[in-house]
């Protein structure tokens, strides 16, 4: 083979492969956790929970929703695929939160699962060229002030006003595919 | 009929039939492929550096420093084997591998162009021998350096961050009462609260340091592995007392952190490694 034949060939390789990531990774990119957040603030206002930017300072990727009535803000933390906050998040809210994996209430997300879930999309994404939906991994703070979790609990959904909204109505509201 | 074969066979014999001085070498096309291969790997940090949403100072390059250390003595290895390799290697023939290769590439995935690299590199590394052989290696080392901290450090994030913490609590604790772990954050009062993600890992820094040793190794001409081993075993620790110091630095005060974390503190970090690795394997040879 001559130089010149190797340099067409390895020219037309490099146009070919660099211009399929660039329209992949050159698209601008798309704030995903805005999104939900939007998607799971419209949910809240329906219960009487609106954000609260002054107990967001110096904490990234927890949301506060504050009521008037109730003492302690119901905090969103929106986890990403590595769950690197989550350790984090099990020492400072120790039972005070539920957690939500792929729609569905859970004790303590799976970590595994979560990897395998995004490689899943990813290849999806190299299929169709397009990025598949998913619920995000998130939690919710049990607790505002008014109705401790022992008797509220997760998926107690007792009536106060401060309550956690009940496991069921979360898994209802994502089972209706809202991030879609 | 003209078929694939055929097609196939008149490419080759007109290929190789092509005057010798302006014939391609084998490994030409294997330094070809590979720098393919790392340009597809790159493209998502060069478009993130474009696009100005990376980090600042030397750490905000698309192509880490030390990743250029490694290609560059990689790519001289295999450009420069010795005269009895040059003529085995001097018919260049695209064979499945390369094509697939090739073909590998043209996916659009950063981590599946650094999979097809390390491949491709391993497979020529087998069909190799000596200088060739470990400029494959390094290739294939650097491919599997990036997707580690690409890719398949954050399944392990969790456990190696509280790892790093619990050394980065125990460093400070020596200098500071009142210090406290939270899963992978520490803070102590009057400290700085940090948080320990997958970019600021020892586990993220010490792969590509064990390779950057091996390679400067390979590039000054020794071959011996326990040397190399000691070499790589002191690399390792070094990477890691910094990586510690540097995390209690940035716990220890609001403006340590500031200063290491951004953009000063980043590119001094990074020279302090190549600083480190140069310093380790001063430049004499093997005695004959």
């Amino acid at each position: 083979m001559t130089h010149y034949t190797f340099c067409l060939a390895l020219a037309a390789c490099l146009v070919m492969s660099v211009s399929g990531k660039a329209l992949r990774y050159g698209a601008p990119p798309i704030d995903t956790e805005a999104r939900a957040v939007a998607v799971i603030e419209s949910q809240l206002k329906h219960d009487g929970w609106l954000r609260d930017l002054r107990d967001e300072r110096d904490v990234r990727h927890v949301y506060a929703f504050a009521k008037p009535q109730c003492l302690r803000p119901l905090l969103v933390a929106m986890i990403g695929t590595g769950a690197e906050t989550l350790p984090m998040l099990n020492a400072r809210h120790r039972g005070q939160l539920q957690y939500f994996q792929d729609g569905r209430a859970v004790a303590q997300p799976s970590i595994w699962r979560s990897h395998v879930t995004f490689a899943v999309r990813s290849l999806g994404q190299l299929a169709s060229g397009r990025w598949p939906s998913a619920v995000p991994l998130f939690a919710v703070s049990v607790s505002h002030g008014e109705a401790p979790p022992s008797t509220a609990g997760p998926g107690g959904g007792s009536a106060g006003p401060c309550s956690f909204p009940s496991r069921a109505s979360w898994e209802q509201f994502l089972d209706r595919r809202p991030f879609d | 009929m003209w078929t694939g074969h055929n097609l196939m066979t008149i490419a080759r014999t007109s290929f190789v039939s092509a005057p010798a001085d302006r014939c391609i070498r084998q490994t030409d096309v294997v330094v070809g492929l590979l720098l393919c291969g790392c340009v597809n790997g790159y493209m998502f940090p060069v478009l993130e550096w474009l696009r100005g949403t990376s980090s600042e100072g030397l750490g905000a390059l698309p192509v880490n420093l030390l990743d250029l250390i490694v290609i560059v003595i990689a790519v001289q290895l295999l450009r420069a084997p010795s005269e009895e390799l040059a003529a085995r290697h001097s018919a260049a023939r695209l064979g499945w591998k390369d094509v697939t290769a090739a073909a590998l590439f043209c996916l659009p995935s950063g981590a599946a162009a650094w999979l097809a690299t390390g491949g491709y590199a391993l497979s020529c590394a087998q069909r190799s021998s000596q200088q060739v052989r470990l400029g494959c290696v390094l290739f294939a080392g650097l491919a599997a350096v990036q997707l580690w901290n690409t890719v398949f450090i954050k399944w392990f994030a969790i456990h190696l961050g509280l790892a790093d913490a619990v050394m980065t609590k125990t460093a400070l604790s020596l200098v500071r009462d009142g210090v406290e772990r939270a899963g992978n954050v520490v803070s102590s009062p009057n400290g700085h609260a940090v948080v320990l993600f997958a970019g600021c890992l020892t586990a993220s820094i010490i792969p590509r340091l064990l390779l950057v040793q091996a390679a400067v190794y390979f590039a000054i001409g020794l071959r011996d592995p326990v040397r190399l081993a000691i070499g790589l075993a002191w690399i390792a620790a070094l990477a890691m007392v910094a990586n510690i110091l540097r995390l209690t630095l940035m716990a220890a005060s609001a403006d340590w952190h500031e200063l290491l974390h951004g953009a000063v503190g980043v590119s001094l970090f990074e020279l302090g490694m190549v600083a480190m690795v140069l310093l380790l394997n001063p430049d004499h040879r093997e005695e004959p």
